[in-house]
């Protein structure tokens, strides 16, 4: 079900009490969220502020929100998770994650709380320190790869890219051997898993990811 | 708490102590701009003084800048023979050290792209400008994109009329407001507006204060003008803010009134930060809630 104009009130509505100076109105074919972002603690406090533009597509959660830092608090690099390729835009997850942090994100308010807040408590923790002290994922694919490492709960970069190539064919049978290396057979091993991964991950998400992995060379 | 507790605590959240980092940060790059315009224009010796909130007093942790003017004499055009040229040259000189963001009148520094800092904003306008006389009082300055291509104005007059006003607090919270709202609103312009406001309520609290204020911008029906100090006959300060602006500023002031009168003080400066280090250092600390665990950033590419 796609938004619409109308849901901007809606979600202006559902954040009014944790966010109250973002404004929400649909705007050049997104639903945008402009103002002032309190960064929460475990404890519900405020510790800072920064001013944000989140963009929601109209098929959200299919597709996740675009952050923009527009304080300029925030270096715009690389390194602070920002793609200059896309007018800077702020990187809060490693986009395989989505499928898995839509279940949890479905709502405008519930990204809020989550993915951004996660991503200022990171930006907060770095101005504080000068380095990364929570953790972020690496850049690029081999970020990706460490998100698949963590979501088939295997080590090896072989053992992700037969996960995914297993992903790729339209059924997953139980004769292949298992992607975690124990030598078994899938139907044995770690079939369901792989099946209830594929609730989340098409075939063709899972060829491209493939294909970006592979290219990562070996150590 | 009281609402002049409240109003008390919030100011105090938004206080910059003078050790802090941005504060620190500010007058570290100050001292660069200063020397880097002194060399670029060496053979001209610009008047190179501090202006902006952080000079006017009315600097909050959410909304701070320094303005830094960089004046030349009436009689030189060694750094460019009309203010247009001035004001590219000093733009140029700039470049080479920063990102330049070009406003109207000021550019605004930056950091450079493919640097560490890049895009930060260093809170510093750099505003070029030719003095009119050999007196150095009243200066002209480009306006880039306006319907008038110089103003004219008067820096020690700005200055004075602000720190002077007698409702440096009700200005800083008036600014808060701007901020958290995220008015596209010339802040000079909201000064000017909350000092004429307030100009028979210097004796008031600060709660009554700030809804005289919003009662001003709601009478004033989305048209708002204020006379310049520094040139009151001479520059249309209502042009300075577009209609929509000041259509959503009179209708924030309405909700704001509406809001303070039933005692939400809260629903417009929310609660009391936390923002100390210490406080920042035990949030970030803290794992996540319970069941889930915090997203990491990533970037995509090489």
């Amino acid at each position: 079900m796609r938004l619409s104009a109308a849901d901007a009130a809606n979600i202006q509505r559902d954040v009014r009490q944790l966010y109250p100076d973002l404004v929400v109105i649909c705007h050049d074919g997104v639903i945008r969220c402009t103002g002032s972002c309190p960064v929460y603690s475990e404890s519900g406090a405020v510790i800072d502020r920064f001013s944000i533009r989140l963009d929601v597509p109209l098929d959200f959660p299919a597709t996740p929100p675009r952050l923009y830092e527009l304080s300029g608090r925030i270096p715009k690099t690389r390194d602070r998770h920002f793609d200059a390729s896309k007018e800077d835009k702020a990187c809060l997850f490693v986009e395989d994650e989505w499928p898995w942090l839509a279940t949890r994100c479905s709502t405008v308010l519930s990204f809020l709380q989550g993915p951004v807040n996660d991503f200022f408590i990171w930006q907060v923790s770095f101005n504080l320190y000068g380095e990364d002290r929570i953790g972020a994922w690496a850049h690029g694919d081999e970020g990706r790869l460490e998100f698949y490492k963590g979501l088939f709960a295997i080590a090896s970069k072989d053992g992700v890219e037969t996960a995914l190539l297993y992903l790729t064919y339209r059924e997953i049978k139980g004769h292949h051997e298992c992607y975690c290396g124990s030598g078994a057979k899938l139907r044995n091993c770690h079939l369901e898993t792989l099946r209830g991964i594929r609730d989340f991950i098409s075939t063709t998400r899972a060829q491209e990811a493939l294909n970006q992995i592979k290219k990562i060379p070996k150590r | 708490m009281t609402t002049a507790e409240y109003l008390s605590a919030v100011l105090k959240s938004q206080a910059l102590a003078e050790d802090s980092v941005e504060l620190k940060t500010l007058r570290a790059k100050r001292k660069d701009v200063e020397e880097l315009l002194k060399k670029a224009f060496k053979d001209c010796s610009p008047t190179i003084r501090y202006g902006g909130s952080y000079a006017k007093g009315t600097l909050i942790r959410e909304s701070y800048d320094l303005d830094l003017t960089c004046y030349f004499a009436c009689d030189d055009d060694g750094a460019g023979d009309n203010l247009r040229d001035i004001y590219n040259n000093v733009a140029f000189a700039l470049s080479h050290s920063y990102f330049v963001e070009r406003k109207t009148s000021a550019l605004r520094l930056k950091g450079k792209l493919d640097t560490d800092v890049a895009k930060v904003d260093f809170h510093i306008d750099v505003v070029p400008g030719r003095f009119t006389d050999a007196t150095r009082g009243d200066v002209y300055i480009h306006q880039e994109g306006a319907d008038k291509d110089r103003m004219k104005t008067n820096l020690d007059v700005h200055l004075s009329h602000i720190k002077g006003s007698g409702v440096i607090d009700a200005i800083k919270l008036v600014k808060l407001w701007k901020v958290r709202h995220w008015f596209n609103l010339k802040t000079f312009v909201l000064e000017l507006l909350v000092i004429e406001a307030l100009s028979e309520k210097k004796t008031k609290s600060l709660a009554d204060q700030l809804q005289g204020f919003w009662q001003a911008v709601v009478d004033a029906r989305g048209n708002i003008a204020v006379e310049d100090p520094a040139n009151p006959s001479g520059n249309d300060l209502s042009k300075m803010n577009d209609a929509v602006t000041q259509l959503l500023l009179s209708n924030a002031a309405s909700q704001a009134l509406v809001s303070t009168e039933a005692d939400g003080w809260h629903d417009i400066f929310g609660p009391v930060e936390e923002t100390s280090d210490s406080a920042k250092a035990a949030a970030v600390a803290a794992p996540s809630n319970v069941g889930t665990s915090r997203t990491k950033p990533w970037v995509p590419g090489r």
